[in-house]
């Protein structure tokens, strides 16, 4: 196996992901998707609302990477983050990893115990109670929310 | 010092599938030790395990009913015996006799059963300093029907043989082990193996070459570009996964397996040759030999249909020929279909009829009919007034 060298790239995901905010963080991570091979990790430990535009943009980052042979991987998902990723399953396109220092390192080796654990893995499942409301938002509503700034861990 | 070895694969002890829940079904019960896990069966490794530990005489007893091509074929020096599911064990016991006839001094009788990595060395060790006549390997759990036996203990060999290994004549030693142990007594256990074996649990590995972390592809295993296989997951040699289909969550795709267009494999194992139609979702399941054992659900379904699951030929060279016979004939079908094959597309049965009838959504609002006429005096219209323009000047 070829041990990845190159930077990899971790994103934190702003509090809101709406159509707004979703356009405005694609827009950040644009030119980290363009480079060869990106590897990209976005920390989900922020969010708290999220709709069908942040699962979108969610696709079209997985997509842009994959063409040019990289990959996004998520980590930290709040309970919230969860939910949404899980009722439109789109949390099985992705690697979770518990946090984003893990998503970092499993790109250069696999991390079996850093992984985020299934309920199906033989052991209980180490996500939150997703007992709580989860407001979910139409992909035209609008809403603030600030994004941090990328950091890039060697 | 010479030791050798009876393994018997029982299929009448229900640990094919989901056991009573697919009693009902056709299709030939394939027992679970005969499952690939990572290109080989739990039969295959614990033969390894035996010729590792320096017994080279082993047998091998199986139902005759199975399927020839269920069979290892790789493990060389083995003698192979198939007889039906009531002879076995009966089998097994003049095995035993003809051991001890050419001198073999213990025999380790095993059923199939559960995967366990204990030390077998130590096992036999435990038994030959101990003497008894029957050491018995347990876990906390109990029994795992792995046995030694002095070869001079005729006669408790053959109670223990027709009682299927579950009892013995005389009390035994135990020699408990804390190894790795899986019972597989259904198709969740099975799963929980590979996953045990994804996550570095169990001694099993996945072969093959570890293509980005946690992925590990085979020889000949070809994936499509678009195609997404996440981390931890297995792709079998010569196994193929096509345009869109994902393959995540410790999912093992056996070799010669294939995966159709935009089908998601979650949590599941795809045993070897079977062939995975287009678009499914797949997950918790173990799919393969026309039967899916659904891992949550706890219940077997046969599939009958081969473009949901199908079987793809174990000969190279006719899959090779399937594959492009299809092309060949793709495109030839595609044209007999535009021009001879009917169109789906309806036609109103009265077109002349149809043309000159008013488009009901001409036809006035029904606040519009209700409202009273406005009077010829009226010099504005009323509020309610609804006015529909055709086409163009109209």
């Amino acid at each position: 196996m070829e041990i990845s060298s190159r930077p990899v790239v971790v994103k934190h995901m702003p509090e809101r992901i709406n159509l707004k905010q979703a356009k405005e963080f694609l827009r950040e991570v644009q030119p980290f998707l363009k480079s060869d091979r990106p590897q990209i990790v976005f920390d989900f430990g922020n969010v708290r609302q999220m709709d069908a535009a942040g699962v979108d943009m969610l696709l079209h980052c997985m997509g842009e990477a994959m063409k040019r042979d990289g990959d996004v991987k998520l980590a930290s998902l709040s309970p919230h983050a969860a939910v949404i990723l899980e009722m439109t399953r789109t949390d099985r396109l992705f690697e979770v990893y518990e946090t984003s220092s893990d998503a970092v390192r499993s790109f250069s080796g696999f991390l079996p115990n850093a992984m985020r654990e299934h309920p199906q893995w033989g052991t209980p499942a180490s996500s939150p109670s997703v007992g709580g409301q989860v407001p979910v938002e139409p992909a035209v509503q609008s809403g603030d929310g600030a994004t941090a700034p990328g950091e890039i861990a060697a | 010092m010479e030791i050798a070895a009876l393994i018997v694969v029982d299929t009448n002890s229900g640990d094919s599938g989901n056991g009573s829940a697919a009693a009902h079904l056709q299709s030939p019960q394939v027992p679970i030790a005969l499952w690939e896990i990572f290109d080989k069966s739990v039969l295959q490794r614990s033969i390894e395990r035996l010729q590792q530990s320096g017994i080279s005489n082993v047998s091998v007893f199986l139902d005759k009913s199975l399927p020839d091509e269920m069979l290892p074929s790789d493990t060389a020096p083995v003698t192979w015996a198939r007889h039906s599911s009531d002879a076995l064990w009966r089998e097994a016991e003049t095995a035993f006799s003809h051991f001890a006839d050419n001198g073999v001094d213990a025999v380790l009788a095993i059923r199939l059963g559960a995967y366990t990595e204990l030390d077998i060395s130590d096992l036999l060790r435990f038994h030959l300093d101990q003497r008894p006549h029957v050491t018995m390997a347990c876990d906390a759990s109990g029994p795992l029907d792995f046995i030694a036996i002095n070869s001079g203990r005729r006669n408790d060999a053959a109670y223990l043989m027709r009682s299927r290994l579950q009892r013995t004549r005389l009390p035994a030693a135990h020699y408990v082990t804390d190894a790795y142990t899986n019972r597989l007594s259904n198709s969740k256990d099975f799963r929980a193996l590979v996953q045990d074996g994804f996550l570095g649990r169990c001694g099993i590995r996945p072969p093959g070459k570890e293509i980005k972390p946690g992925v590990w592809v085979d020889e000949h295993a070809r994936i499509h570009r678009s195609a997404r296989v996440l981390a931890p997951a297995y792709i079998g040699a010569g196994a193929r996964v096509r345009a869109a289909a994902v393959v995540t969550r410790c999912s093992s795709v056996e070799h010669h397996a294939e995966i159709d267009c935009g089908t998601v494999v979650e949590d599941a194992t795809i045993l070897p040759h079977t062939y995975v139609g287009a678009g499914l979702d797949v997950a918790h399941v173990v799919l393969g030999h026309g039967r899916l054992s659904h891992v949550i659900r706890n219940v077997d379904v046969e599939i009958a249909d081969p473009r949901l699951v199908g079987t793809r030929t174990r000969s190279a060279p006719l899959r090779t020929l399937s594959t492009a016979a299809s092309l060949a004939a793709y495109l030839p079908m595609q044209l007999f279909r535009g021009l001879f094959a009917p169109s789906h597309r309806e036609q109103p049965s009265q077109l002349p009829s149809a043309v000159g009838e008013l488009s009901p959504a001409l036809n006035p609002p029904a606040q519009a009919l209700r409202a009273p006429a406005p009077s010829p005096s009226s010099d504005q219209f009323p509020a309610d007034f609804a006015v529909a323009r055709r086409y163009g000047d109209q």
